[in-house]
């Protein structure tokens, strides 16, 4: 499949016309930058730069964003209410003359804040107006806050550079209106303050000013912060999730490559405050869970297994995709297994699992690097065809609905050494196909498999041969307590190997 | 500073294979020769050296993501571009319909399966290109490749 993406992807190209247009974009861009450099006159710093080669400028329309909320205000009809001095707004020159003259009240680089009735949208919350005291509160500190130094475009399109993923982005938005004009003022985690004065014409809006200042952003969301305190707290109530109990009880933190972690203080925190973050509520969704189990080659779940008293066990079971369940198994004095009723709940949050993954360890397992990949247990396989410690082949499957073994006869035996000797493994891939039995191994390998002992080591190796002979998944005892490891790769000639399947038939 | 000459060579040795990552990523085709376009005009407005065509490449593949990721957030923050003008689907049907599949998938992934299928890069050049850690992209390729995979068999198949 990876290489129809690549074949299919790499059919897309530009059109010649297209190519043509960007090396002309360039051109221009090149000799603009060099009238800019030879002419000495300061403006000149502005006259090169991609908005003049190229009208749909995204850097500028980016940072110009808060200009387009001011357009949709002003479309929609501005409702704030913070009117502190009443009577017209004067405009923000004349406040600039208002701060020279009486030296009284700081006033920022756009106006004094107390005369506009400002919105404020925090991250991409909606535009909020506070009551009177605290809108008084913003504007104070808005007046007072220290803006710094106007930046250039070059110097804010680097620091747009610098910057790689803005989804985490906390972004203030204030905009307000005089007359037909909307100012409006972006201010990101990035560390700048965008300004932009748009006019309001017919057919929509026609930027007057544009300016940029580098901020100290973390001191301004404090300051916000602690203005807007109240306003915050109400929609960050913590909430326990039920899973508390059980993970302050952990003694094995697992996830799907059946690899132990280390259970520290710090992770159990860590989970703790992971699951906190979501709302779960309680489902009916048992179905998508089976036991957990120790023996298991691969899991499909983040697993915590707690234990408040001796002879108990707790599990706490979540897939990636925002399922969890829970239940306690008890191990009565007759030695027999006890388990509760599973309990089970979802959250909104679909991929959920990134989040637990940021608090469990990588997965080694879904190395995907075939530079790197681990060939030992291939090797292995090999080394013990060839030598005597093998202690024979057979085969189990259960394609016919129930269990069967049968033992190899010398030519299979041969077919299945001659395979080895004769062929390669390419690639070691991530095992994306969950847990053995599950519906989806089922689909792509199939339950039919082949096994190997090792006399000396007194071990077993397990071979799958996925059904359409591009894979082979050999499972090996891991070194990690509690299970082994699979891993799966791609090999050619495994038509060879599906003779296993017959025995079912 | 580069010249003209410079800007033919690139856009010819690497136009398409930014185009094909700026069109995943932001599923649609005018936009993606824009970001194109404003890449190799910060390439040569900023005339950097590099040490070897793969470093100037994955320059390139930097430079272009964070275009991209410009506009989606100007996608996002600007709303009164239209809806349509934004999410227009302006992408080339494939024969197999595997583009149309990976199209359909969360934008993390998109980008991580064609850099590591397509552009074939490893998993630690990825997070250094796009600036995630290693198991982060680890995870995003395994999920977004059982994704991709479920996706194209289950309507493409």
């Amino acid at each position: 499949m990876s290489n129809k993406l690549k074949e299919e992807m790499e059919k897309i190209t530009m059109s010649d016309k297209t190519k043509e247009s960007i090396i002309a974009a360039c051109e221009e861009a090149a000799r603009n930058r060099s009238i800019a450099r030879n002419d000495n006159n300061e403006y000149a710093d502005h006259v090169y730069g991609v908005e003049k080669v190229k009208p749909r400028n995204r850097i500028m329309r980016s940072i110009s964003a808060v200009a387009a909320c001011a357009l949709l205000v002003g479309g929609l009809g501005t409702t704030g209410v913070l009117l502190h001095r009443q009577g017209a707004a004067p405009s923000a020159e004349v406040e600039t003359t208002t701060v020279a003259t009486k030296n009284v009240t700081a006033i920022s680089p756009f106006g004094d804040f107390n005369t506009f009735e400002f919105n404020v949208a925090v991250g991409d919350g909606v535009k909020n107006t506070y009551d009177d005291e605290t809108q008084a509160k913003l504007a104070d500190f808005l007046n007072n806050f220290d803006w710094g130094d106007e930046i250039s475009d070059d110097a804010l399109e680097a620091a747009y550079d610098e910057k790689n993923d803005y989804s985490d982005c906390t972004i203030y938005h204030l905009s307000w209106k005089i007359d037909n004009k909307i100012y409006t003022l972006g201010l990101g985690d990035i560390g700048f303050a965008a300004y932009n004065v748009t006019e309001l014409v017919d057919n929509g809006g026609k930027l007057l000013e544009q300016r940029a200042y580098k901020i100290d952003f973390e001191a301004f969301d404090k300051g916000m912060q602690e203005i807007l305190k109240d306003e915050l707290d109400t929609e960050e109530t913590t909430v326990e999730s039920p899973f508390t109990d059980i993970i302050k009880t952990a003694y094995l933190v697992d996830a799907f490559d059946a690899s132990a972690r280390e259970v520290t203080d710090e992770k159990i925190e860590a989970l703790i405050k992971t699951y906190n973050s979501q709302t779960w509520i309680e489902c009916d969704c048992a179905d998508k869970f089976v036991d957990f189990d120790f023996t298991k080659l691969t899991r499909d779940y983040f697993v915590v297994v707690g234990s408040k008293t001796i002879g108990t066990n707790e599990y706490l079971m979540t897939t990636y995709d925002g399922y969890a369940c829970v239940y306690t198994e008890i191990i009565t004095d007759d030695g027999n297994n006890e388990k509760s009723e599973k309990k089970c709940y979802k959250c909104d949050d679909t991929e959920f699992g990134e989040k637990l993954l940021d608090v469990y360890d990588p997965i080694e397992s879904d190395n995907v690097e075939p530079s790197t990949q681990d060939m030992t247990d291939y090797n292995n396989i090999v080394a013990l065809l060839n030598g005597n410690d093998c202690g024979g082949l057979v085969v189990w499957c259960d394609e016919n609905g129930g269990w069967c073994k049968q033992d190899f006869d010398q030519n299979q035996y041969d077919t299945v050494k001659n395979y080895f000797n004769e062929h390669e493994v390419k690639e070691m891939v991530p095992n994306v196909y969950g847990v053995i039995e599950a519906k989806r191994w089922n689909d792509v390998f199939g339950l039919s498999q082949i096994q190997l002992y090792d006399k000396v080591k007194k071990e077993h190796t397990i071979l799958y041969i996925s059904k359409d002979s591009s894979m082979i998944a050999i499972s090996r005892p891991s070194e990690e307590p509690y299970g082994d490891t699979i891993r799966i790769y791609k090999a050619e000639g495994l038509e060879a190997l599906q003779f296993i399947r017959n025995f079912a038939e | 500073m580069l010249t003209g000459d410079c800007a033919r060579e690139a856009v010819e040795n690497y136009g398409d294979m930014l185009y094909r990552i700026c069109l995943v990523m932001l599923k649609n085709s005018a936009d993606a020769e824009d970001a194109v376009q404003e890449t190799f005009i910060t390439y040569i407005q900023k005339s950097p050296e590099f040490e070897s065509d793969g470093h100037k490449k994955a320059w390139l593949i930097t430079v272009a993501t964070n275009k991209c990721r410009d506009m989606l957030r100007y996608r996002t923050r600007h709303q009164t571009e239209s809806e349509e003008a934004m999410y227009n689907y302006a992408v080339e049907k494939s024969d197999s319909g595997i583009i149309e599949a990976l199209m359909e998938l969360p934008d993390k992934y998109r980008i991580v399966l064609m850099l590591h299928y397509v552009e074939e890069y490893k998993v630690h050049e990825i997070s250094k290109l796009i600036d995630s850690s290693i198991s982060a992209v680890k995870m995003r390729l395994s999920r977004g490749r059982k994704l991709l995979e479920e996706k194209y068999r289950k309507e493409y198949m």
